[in-house]
């Protein structure tokens, strides 16, 4: 049913204030934050110490590790390859529901390979593939999690991309996904599963690795305030206070702090190591550097995003640069609303309906022996819901 | 059904409704169906709707406005988006006649198409055997009025008439443009503007 | 479609009714080349059962839109193009005037054919137009069956033939017992023909000899030889043809027919003469009103002898006075006396009028 505008009226007002002052105080930290952020280029020495502390002290951990550049870089964007491969990928899933009728779990995986510089036509795949019912139950026997059924995509993803490359792939061969390299950041499962899941993606990392393919996660609109903890950090540091001891600040987004430094097209910040540790993260992922990338094409108008790559990369210049350019030029192929074309078409292949859904759930429905077939029922809830 | 050993398959039904439907194709098959082509749809009760190319659309989406409006497009991608994404090419086929039960009518058929069912360019023996009925079927273009029908009259009869004067039968032609000339002789301009059109062909 | 009724490969249909009426001609639309057919043509029009008899009184241009006829369709199509154009949006229309009609009945090898034949008279006449024929009924150019149906078929008696149709040379025959039994104009503009057609038709009632014919000749053109003003040939006259069945008769003593001689002249004696007769010609010889007094007075003073003692009168009867009355003349006129016209009439005048 409508919302009551008119209750929403009377606090228009109030949330219009309210909202004035947060910016405001966002703004400020911002300020500081970068003038936090110059100090903290001028003592690398000191900033290196209060890192490698708060590494040894502290349990949990997430900020950014500066490397070997200083922290201020902004580089120009470089020449793109002439010719390279770039694989796009992205999942979509449907979740098991108890309210469906039927329970069952479906991945699906969108790919698209581009030999650019060949003129070929990319070839695109989709592979979806039906999950097992213990695949969608946990060791208690309870339906698995949002959160657990993006894992298995996740993993499904780097399985697809892995079989994707091939030996004559022109390099540099970049593959791509949407979001943070570190799957394991938001997830909840534990045990066996998880674990196993742990070690496929170690297998293909490792592998991936050996061939030299260069994996990369592009995160849109970056919320993350990695940044942040580093200067916070960096901050207790100086005033003599534990690493963990809490700052007055805000965090706030890093792309905030590096917007007036990358405010050229194509600039690239420093490459930091990410450094996110705790309790229910495994031990041995993968170590993952990043870098914000401004992929705006108009000078004043800065569109911060962070790229993530295994952190070997940042050891070989060449690399980084292919990944900065390709990136880059990707982004600009949609250039009012800068986003890589190639990963836009893997999520378009990989976008599953409402309808599909309901399909899938019929289908499957149709090869159940009839005996099971009567025993299931959506539930009430849910179909009244599907009335209006 | 009738004997497709010389059809070329060039797309699918999407939709139809009695006196027209639309189906599309993939940007590979579009080299063969051309503007005012005799086509074939095949129904599933073995009866055929024949029908006339009256318009080949390309059409665009959201991402392909977004591509045309970039600076630079790699090769690649544009490849990508012909070949690649689902958007057919629709072609729109105007009904002209049917076959139902070995017998071949100029009259609009009882059901239309439906979707899925494959689209056939048809043959110079289909041509000659639909037109040898009669040109009766004209009058089915006149009912076009949202394009100008001169030049779906053209590319129509050139063909047919290069079909008919091959099976020795010019005397088809002839007939075919007095019979024109009767349906249209009451609207003035749409005869000139016919007329106009069919003189180049002579 | 057009019926297709009574049709002969002979005689195939000329057009067929468009519309039109018994007062405005009936509408034709014409399927043959225009020039096939000429004003004054005779037409059949056959619709259920009854066969109708017109007459072609106009012929028009038209077309299915003013804009195919005033323009030069060659110029802008190809010739084979407006070839068909124009065979397809250009026409003739007739005018016909319905004359007759005739219920010709069904079909005669038709069913119906003969319970209609029952209540029939043997031979149907034509009669005059009553109603129309129907939408699209056909029209023919009429044969010689037609036109021996309205007009009689000549059999050297009283059916008498004065032409031919002019597109197929049939014989128009005009029936001179019913001819004489009716009084007739024959109207034409000049050089129409009036003068032939009347010595054609007088020719015929001759030599028919049915009736007698008396010829007011004003002019001399029937009874004796002329030359028709038209051609310039010499046409026989009525007396060269029929000699002794024909009268020649000159209005008054001596008057002759260049080498022919009249066979009787003409003379009314005095005394046949009446008032009534002189006032009948007033006008002619411009009497005055008087006259019939005058004639009055004439006549009680002389009697049946007026006109011969008018005529002895002449310069002696009548004198005006001083004040312009008339009065018997007094004394035989002397040289050197006024005299006074005679105001009555001229002498020369009253005589009655002479061929030549």
């Amino acid at each position: 049913m409508p919302i009551n505008y008119a209750q929403l009226e009377h606090s228009q007002g109030q949330f219009a204030a309210d909202y004035a002052t947060w910016q405001a105080q966002q703004s400020a930290r911002a300020v500081e934050l970068k003038s936090l952020l110059t100090e903290a280029a001028a003592s690398p020495e000191l900033l290196r110490q209060a890192i490698e502390e708060a590494e040894q002290q502290l349990p949990t951990l997430y900020l950014a590790k500066p490397t070997s550049e200083p922290i201020l870089t902004h580089r120009p964007l470089p020449a793109a390859p002439e010719s390279y491969t770039l694989i796009a990928a992205d999942g979509s899933q449907i979740a098991p529901s108890r309210h469906r009728a039927l329970q069952f779990g479906v991945v699906n995986v969108g790919l698209i390979k581009a030999r650019i510089g060949s003129g070929e036509t990319p070839q695109i795949w989709v592979e979806t593939e039906l999950l097992t019912p213990q695949q969608i139950q946990t060791s208690e026997g309870n339906l698995i999690s949002e959160d657990e059924i993006a894992l298995l995509r996740d993993l499904a993803e780097r399985k697809r991309i892995r079989q994707a490359v091939s030996s004559e792939d022109a390099e540099p061969v970049i593959t791509l996904t949407d979001g943070p390299l570190d799957i394991f950041y938001r997830s909840t499962i534990q045990g066996e599963r998880e674990q196993q899941v742990q070690r496929d993606i170690s297998g293909i990392d490792e592998d991936l690795r050996r061939r030299g393919v260069l994996t990369a996660g592009y995160i849109d609109k970056p919320g993350s305030a990695m940044l942040s903890r580093m200067l916070a950090v960096f901050q207790c540091k100086r005033q003599g206070l534990p690493p963990d001891k809490k700052t007055d600040g805000l965090n706030l987004s890093d792309r905030f702090i590096l917007r007036d430094i990358l405010d050229q097209p194509g600039e690239r910040s420093a490459i930091f190591e990410a450094i996110s540790r705790g309790p229910k993260k495994p031990a041995n992922s993968g170590a993952v550097a990043f870098f914000y990338l401004n992929v705006s094409g108009a000078e004043d108008e800065p569109c911060l995003v962070r790229v993530e790559f295994p952190l070997w990369v940042s050891e070989s210049p060449r690399l980084v640069d292919a990944l900065h350019a390709v990136i880059y030029r990707e982004a600009q192929v949609l250039d009012s609303h800068p986003y890589p074309y190639l990963l836009h078409r893997a999520h378009e292949l990989a976008v599953v309906r409402r309808i599909e859904a309901d399909e899938v759930e019929a289908m499957l429905q149709s090869h159940l022996d009839p005996q099971f077939r009567a025993r299931q029922r959506q539930s009430n809830k849910s179909y009244l819901k599907g009335l209006s | 059904m009738s004997d497709s050993s010389h059809s070329i398959p060039i797309g699918k039904l999407l939709r139809a409704d009695n006196s027209q439907f639309v189906a599309g194709c993939r940007v590979r098959e579009l080299e063969t169906p051309a503007f005012g082509s005799l086509v074939r749809a095949s129904l599933v009760d073995d009866t055929d709707v024949y029908g006339l190319i009256t318009n080949i659309s390309i059409n665009d989406d959201g991402l392909v406005r977004q591509l045309v409006s970039g600076v630079s497009i790699p090769g690649e991608y544009t490849a990508d988006n012909r070949y690649n994404r689902n958007l057919p090419v629709e072609i729109h086929v105007l009904t002209i006649g049917y076959q139902s039960e070995g017998q071949l009518r100029h009259q609009l058929p009882p059901r239309p198409p439906l979707s899925l069912d494959q689209l056939f360019l048809c043959g110079s023996d289909e041509v000659a055997r639909f037109t040898s009925l009669g040109a009766g079927y004209l009058r089915h273009i006149l009912r076009l009025t949202d394009q100008p029908i001169e030049e779906l009259l053209v590319a129509h009869l050139s063909q047919a008439r290069r079909v008919q004067d091959s099976l020795g039968n010019p005397e088809w032609y002839e007939d075919a443009c007095q019979r024109l000339i009767v349906l249209l002789r009451d609207d003035y301009m749409r005869l000139t503007q016919v007329l106009d059109a069919l003189s180049e062909l002579e | 479609m057009e019926p297709q009724a009574n049709l002969s490969p002979e005689n195939p249909p000329i057009g067929f009714v468009t519309g039109g009426g018994l007062e405005a001609n009936l509408q034709v639309k014409l399927t043959v080349p225009a020039q096939t057919v000429q004003e004054g043509a005779f037409v059949v029009m056959d619709s259920g059962n009854w066969r109708f008899y017109g007459l072609v009184t106009d012929l028009q241009l038209a077309a299915v839109d003013p804009n195919y006829a005033s323009q030069l369709n060659s110029q802008r199509f190809s010739p084979r193009l407006a070839r068909y154009l124009n065979q397809n949006t250009l026409y003739t229309n007739l005018a016909v005037m319905p004359a007759l009609m005739l219920e010709k009945g069904p079909d005669p090898a038709s069913p119906e054919y003969p319970a209609w034949a029952q209540n029939r008279p043997e031979k149907v006449k034509p009669i005059t137009v009553k109603t129309v024929p129907d939408h699209h009924a056909p029209v023919k150019l009429a044969n010689a069956g037609d036109i021996a149906e309205i007009f009689g078929k000549e059999d050297g008696k009283t059916i008498f033939r004065v032409g031919e149709t002019r597109e197929q040379g049939h014989a128009v025959c005009l029936d001179l017992e019913k001819f004489v039994q009716r009084s007739s104009g024959i109207f034409g503009t000049t050089g129409s023909g009036k003068s032939f057609l009347a010595r054609m038709i007088l020719a015929g009632l001759i030599h028919a000899n049915n009736a007698s014919t008396l010829i007011f000749d004003m002019h001399n053109e029937y009874g004796p030889s002329s030359t028709s003003s038209d051609t310039g040939q010499p046409v026989s006259g009525l007396k060269q043809q029929f000699q002794s069945r024909v009268r020649l008769v000159g209005l008054g003593a001596g008057t002759d027919f260049g080498a022919l001689h009249a066979d009787f002249q003409l003379e009314i004696a005095h005394k046949d003469i009446t008032p009534e007769d002189i006032l009948q010609l007033t006008q002619t010889l411009n009497l005055k009103e008087t006259t019939a007094a005058t004639l009055d007075a004439l006549q009680t003073s002389f009697g049946e002898n007026w006109f011969s003692e008018f005529m002895n009168m002449r310069g002696k009867a009548v004198e005006e006075d001083e004040e312009g009355r008339r009065r018997p003349r007094q004394t035989a006129w002397k040289p050197g006396q006024t005299r006074r016209a005679c105001t009555l009439a001229q002498p020369k005048a009253c005589a009655a009028s002479s061929a030549g």
